[in-house]
């Protein structure tokens, strides 16, 4: 049987972005969708616009697989999930979805693309006509701003093998200022 | 004829202690429960950086019970809570550099975050090394922080 791909093409405003730097734009833009759709997905909420929380999980199910735990998060062997991928388009496109056609109908199921599922809708990813919720829409415009302006001068610094991150707002005053306000 | 403009920056260094000692006031708790959020949710605090699935070996392992209380998924890097408990941000009191340490002092970071972890010591990556950066939302986080520190104290 063959099902719908579980897939929505974004279009990215990347005007005024370097053409360099167009491709790095798709990729973060990608990266941060993924993460945002883990985050919401993981709390038993839908990323997608129009969409509220998922349906709790049957209260057997939920004891026989999920420890009791009645959240939906649709990881059960983390297989779905780990298929979630972006990938660049030509031009200022980009593609978030499920990437592997093994996970297709497993997708489906919980999206509902076909029509034809007989599970709870629990939409990760948009339909045509729809979009991600505003938060995320928000993000993504603010990752592209980032490439039109100069940020606060932010550098990471890890000695050795430590597993320890020293962020250093260096001089950001005064150098930055005006690009910060 | 020449025109001679003066300007007085001595309050600029105050205006830095201001910003600085704000940022240091809000940040810190904010970033820790982002890490720590993230990490609960699967998703790694390092840009460009994933949480691979755990192995087929320890998820069978959870399933047959010998994790109490363990999940498959999502990766949460959670088994007794005491490596995420070892996260500690330290700030650095400098004048001209503002300076926060993340750190997980727990061991088994850095199994997790350098060497690998398990048989096939696979790496899920906690905090960034040099160069590399957070990932987006815990970027915007830092820099939202600043930007407000900075509108507090000059507008």
């Amino acid at each position: 049987m063959s099902y719908p791909k579980i897939q929505k093409k974004l279009k990215l405003n990347l005007s005024d972005i370097p053409k360099s730097q167009q491709a790095q734009a798709k990729k973060d833009v990608g990266e941060f969708i993924i993460n945002e759709i883990l985050r919401y997905t993981a709390k038993g909420e839908s990323p997608v616009s129009g969409e509220g929380r998922f349906k709790t999980l049957d209260k057997d199910y939920a004891k026989e697989q999920k420890g009791g735990n009645r959240t939906p998060n649709l990881r059960l062997e983390g297989d779905l999930l780990e298929a979630l991928d972006s990938r660049n388009n030509s031009g200022n496109q980009i593609t978030i979805g499920i990437m592997k056609d093994s996970q297709m109908g497993k997708a489906d199921g919980h999206c509902n693309f076909s029509g034809e599922s007989k599970l709870p809708k629990r939409r990760f990813i948009p339909e045509e006509k729809q979009t991600f919720k505003q938060p995320i829409m928000r993000g993504i415009k603010e990752i592209l701003d980032g490439y039109r302006e100069t940020g606060p001068g932010i550098g990471i610094t890890r000695p050795g093998e430590s597993v320890s991150t020293t962020i250093t707002l260096e001089d950001i005053l005064p150098k930055n200022i005006l690009d910060l306000l | 004829m020449s025109v001679t403009f003066e300007a007085d920056l001595r309050n600029l260094n105050a205006l830095y202690k201001n910003i600085r000692n704000e940022v240091f006031k809000t940040l810190p708790n904010k970033l820790e429960k982002q890490i720590i959020s993230d990490i609960n949710r699967g998703v790694s605090p390092v840009k460009g950086n994933r949480f691979p699935k755990y192995s087929v070996s320890y998820k069978n392992a959870i399933k047959k019970g010998r994790y109490p209380g363990k999940s498959i998924a999502p990766v949460n890097l959670t088994l007794t809570g005491k490596m995420l408990k070892s996260l500690k941000l330290k700030l650095k009191d400098n004048l001209s550099v503002m300076t926060i340490s993340v750190m997980f002092s727990d061991k088994k970071a850095k199994y997790h975050d350098i060497e690998g972890a398990g048989k096939s010591k696979v790496i899920r990556r906690m905090l960034p090394k040099s160069g590399e950066e957070f990932n987006a939302r815990t970027m915007k986080l830092i820099r939202d922080e600043i930007k407000k520190a900075i509108r507090k104290f000059t507008s």
